[in-house]
């Protein structure tokens, strides 16, 4: 392998790690409060692109064209109607089941998971093209070659996803260290009761949890969106379960492990399999899934907890 | 108050689900022609154009009267184009419907490969309008039928295609399904005889939406061109990485490709790309009679004939040509009879003239190269690039 098909691969993978980051981050909040593991995350995901869709949509036949009012209008749309959405799906779905075994409200996460992306593939039955709003990019010529086998091309998209990535999760960093409301969700998930008892309206964090993951979420799908230029109601399964390998690879409630996770697991994906393709291994390129799951059972066996979990102790 | 309720939705589940269970209670007088194409999932679109195309065909038959007393009822089932489903659900066609008189059946290689045992267990006359997989038909049951060429035919269209242009070094990129790697495999086997090098012969997985690694490794080898044996949406986004990557080579694919669903997902990324079908071009379809096919169509469903309904009114039409010649023979649509009947057809149609040899495969091996481009209104659309006769 060549040094520009190698810089190559690390470009594909950090923005696959990006937009796993960022749709981790929604498992693991809502798995570090209600130790519910969401599976409608991932079409939430999907919905939140399709919703940026069809803002852009509307901004256009509105008149705008410059793709930056675009695609402000896509995010302020998204956003927060995609916390809405996640909000709804705690109130109808979940709350009701909070006090039930945890398994009936998994068994709802997945129903509401399917009931999403049945709605969504009776909306959109076919893929949509995501328009182009972010062109260009930096190519550079490696080997002296002129020809495409010696480019390293990296989009200006990818940087956006890279850069929109980091600065989402600095800022919900921020939120979950600095704020009232940050300080409430660490204490709700360190205790429900006691922090009941402490005056928290848990029910007040337990939303806000679900409406920011879902912002998250939604952001993911927009970036998405832009960097295949094309969504479709299919597209939240796949990354919501490797958004869950990331977050459990993190250490599953560990913010900052979510993000870890995330760009770890990316890179991986796009690392691993042309490496092994380099010494040999018959159909290399077709083992990312492979890769990505291998690595989260060997960290499991070696640290059940994840890369930065906690041990929690048991509660007597 | 809420167990009256309660009491009121058991009775309607009880009549629901002896409605589901009696499904099999035609009228005297009825035959059914069953359908099971995908009608959800990815590849819905081309499924409900056929489904539509057949119901067109079984409601001309039914007003025509050339089915003595006798008339046809469609039903139509799902496989999502999934092996799995396309098995329980042929299972559900073949035991719940006694008077099913013969199967209109998949869009997708691997279903018919699943399924065909079924049917041939029941004595059903089974025809496809789309499967290419050469195997389905190697079987040896004589109630196996399909109007579409196989993928022998049309890989070895694209290798004489890639010689007609001078090419001289391919990559071959396939979806791992039993219609995608037997046609690289093919078209791989067909290069080494033409003396053209094949770079890599690379499989993708269905539902990925990131093929960006397979891709950078095959632009390391420098390929003059890429073809693609799958299906419309990760043609779309492999053609689009393509371009991303800074690849400019010419994109070509099989007939899994064309249909505004590969345009679709592709965009203008997708300008440019050949794409092969089977059969010649629509607009050369049908002389005469067959021709008014597209126009009944388009009054009937209030939209254009994009990909397989030409086919699948082919197949529907010379499935019930045979029931009626049965009808005529035995006085009801003997299964036995169906499966010999159909093997004597001589069909003109909109896909041209149809006759099946001993395995069931059509005689009709015309493969047609497509090219998409924009049209006058600046959409994506196809046209016909090259006809290849074999």
């Amino acid at each position: 392998m060549d040094i520009s098909t190698f810089l190559q691969h690390c470009i594909n993978g950090l923005t696959l790690g990006g937009m796993y980051a960022l749709v981790a981050l929604g498992y693991t909040m809502v798995y570090g409060i209600i130790e519910l593991i969401n599976f409608a995350h991932g079409e939430i995901f999907m919905i939140g692109g399709f919703i940026g869709l069809m803002a852009i949509g509307i901004a256009a036949s509105l008149g705008f064209t410059s793709p930056l009012l675009l695609l402000f209008a896509a995010f302020i749309v998204a956003l927060p109607l995609t916390g809405l959405l996640g909000f709804t799906l705690e109130k109808l779905a979940y709350r009701p089941l909070r006090n039930t075994p945890r398994i009936t409200a998994l068994l709802a996460a997945l129903g509401a998971s399917i009931f999403l992306y049945s709605i969504m593939s009776r909306v959109y039955t076919d893929a949509q093209e995501f328009p182009t709003l972010i062109d260009g990019g930096f190519e550079f010529h490696l080997g002296g070659t002129e020809n495409a086998a010696g480019l390293v091309v990296l989009r200006n998209v990818d940087l956006f996803v890279m850069i929109v990535s980091i600065v989402l999760m600095i800022g919900l960093q921020f939120l979950v260290q600095r704020t009232k409301l940050g300080k409430s969700m660490r204490a709700v998930a360190q205790d429900r009761e006691a922090a009941m008892l402490m005056g928290i309206d848990v029910n007040r964090v337990i939303s806000a949890t679900f409406i920011i993951g879902s912002v998250l979420a939604a952001a993911g799908g927009i970036l998405n969106g832009l960097t295949y230029e094309t969504i479709k109601f299919d597209m939240g399964y796949k990354v919501g379960i490797k958004a869950f390998t990331a977050a459990v690879l993190g250490g599953i409630g560990n913010i900052q492990g979510a993000m870890l996770g995330g760009v770890i697991l990316g890179l991986s994906e796009g690392l691993a399999p042309p490496i092994l393709d380099a010494f040999g291994v018959p159909e290399a390129l077709d083992y990312k899934d492979l890769v990505a799951f291998v690595i989260l059972i060997l960290t499991l066996i070696v640290l059940p907890t994840g890369l930065m979990g906690e041990r929690v102790q048991e509660k007597v | 108050m809420s167990s009256a309720k309660s009491l009121l939705l058991c009775a309607l589940l009880g009549i629901g689900l002896c409605f589901g269970a009696c499904g099999g209670g035609e009228e005297p007088g009825e035959f059914v022609l069953g359908v099971i194409f995908p009608l959800q999932g990815p590849n819905a679109q081309t499924g409900g154009e056929m489904l539509n195309s057949v119901k067109l065909a079984a409601d001309e038959w039914n007003q025509s009267g050339k089915l003595g007393k006798w008339t046809c009822k469609v039903v139509a089932l799902d496989d999502s184009g999934d092996s799995q489903q396309a098995a329980s659900a042929a299972h559900d066609l073949c035991n719940s419907y006694p008077n099913l008189a013969a199967v209109v059946a998949h869009l997708n290689s691997g279903c018919f490969r699943a399924t065909k045992k079924i049917y041939n267990d029941h004595r059903i006359a089974a025809m496809s309008p789309a499967t290419t997989n050469p195997e389905i038909t190697a079987g040896g049951f004589d109630n196996i039928f399909r109007v579409c060429a196989t993928d022998d035919v049309q890989g070895g269209a694209a290798v004489q295609l890639f010689k007609e242009l001078g090419l001289k070094k391919v990559a071959l990129i396939h979806d791992r399904t039993p219609y995608g790697q037997p046609l690289t495999e093919v078209i791989e086997a067909g290069c080494k005889t033409a003396g053209i090098e094949v770079t890599e012969l690379v499989g993708i997985t269905v539902g990925d939406k990131d093929y960006k690694s397979v891709l950078t490794k095959v632009r390391a080898a420098n390929p003059e061109a890429i073809y693609f044996g799958g299906m419309y949406d990760e043609g779309g986004l492999l053609v689009r990485q393509m371009r991303s990557l800074g690849m400019e080579q010419p994109f070509f694919g099989g007939d899994g490709l064309k249909g505004p669903a590969f345009t679709d997902a592709g965009g203008e990324a997708s300008l440019g790309s050949r794409v092969s079908i089977i059969g010649p071009p629509i607009e050369e379809m049908g002389e005469g009679e067959a021709s008014a096919y597209f126009e009944k169509y388009e009054k009937a469903f209030g939209m254009k004939v994009e990909n397989f309904g030409p086919f699948a009114y082919d197949v529907a039409n010379i499935l019930l040509e045979a029931i009626a010649r049965t009808i005529e023979q035995k006085g009801k649509p003997d299964r036995e009879t169906v499966i010999a009947e159909a093997h004597k057809t001589d069909h003109n149609g909109v896909i041209g003239h149809t006759t099946f040899d001993e395995k069931g495969d059509t005689n009709n091996r015309v493969i047609t190269f497509y090219e998409v481009y924009k049209n006058d209104a600046g959409a994506l659309d196809f046209r016909p690039y090259k006809i290849i006769r074999p």
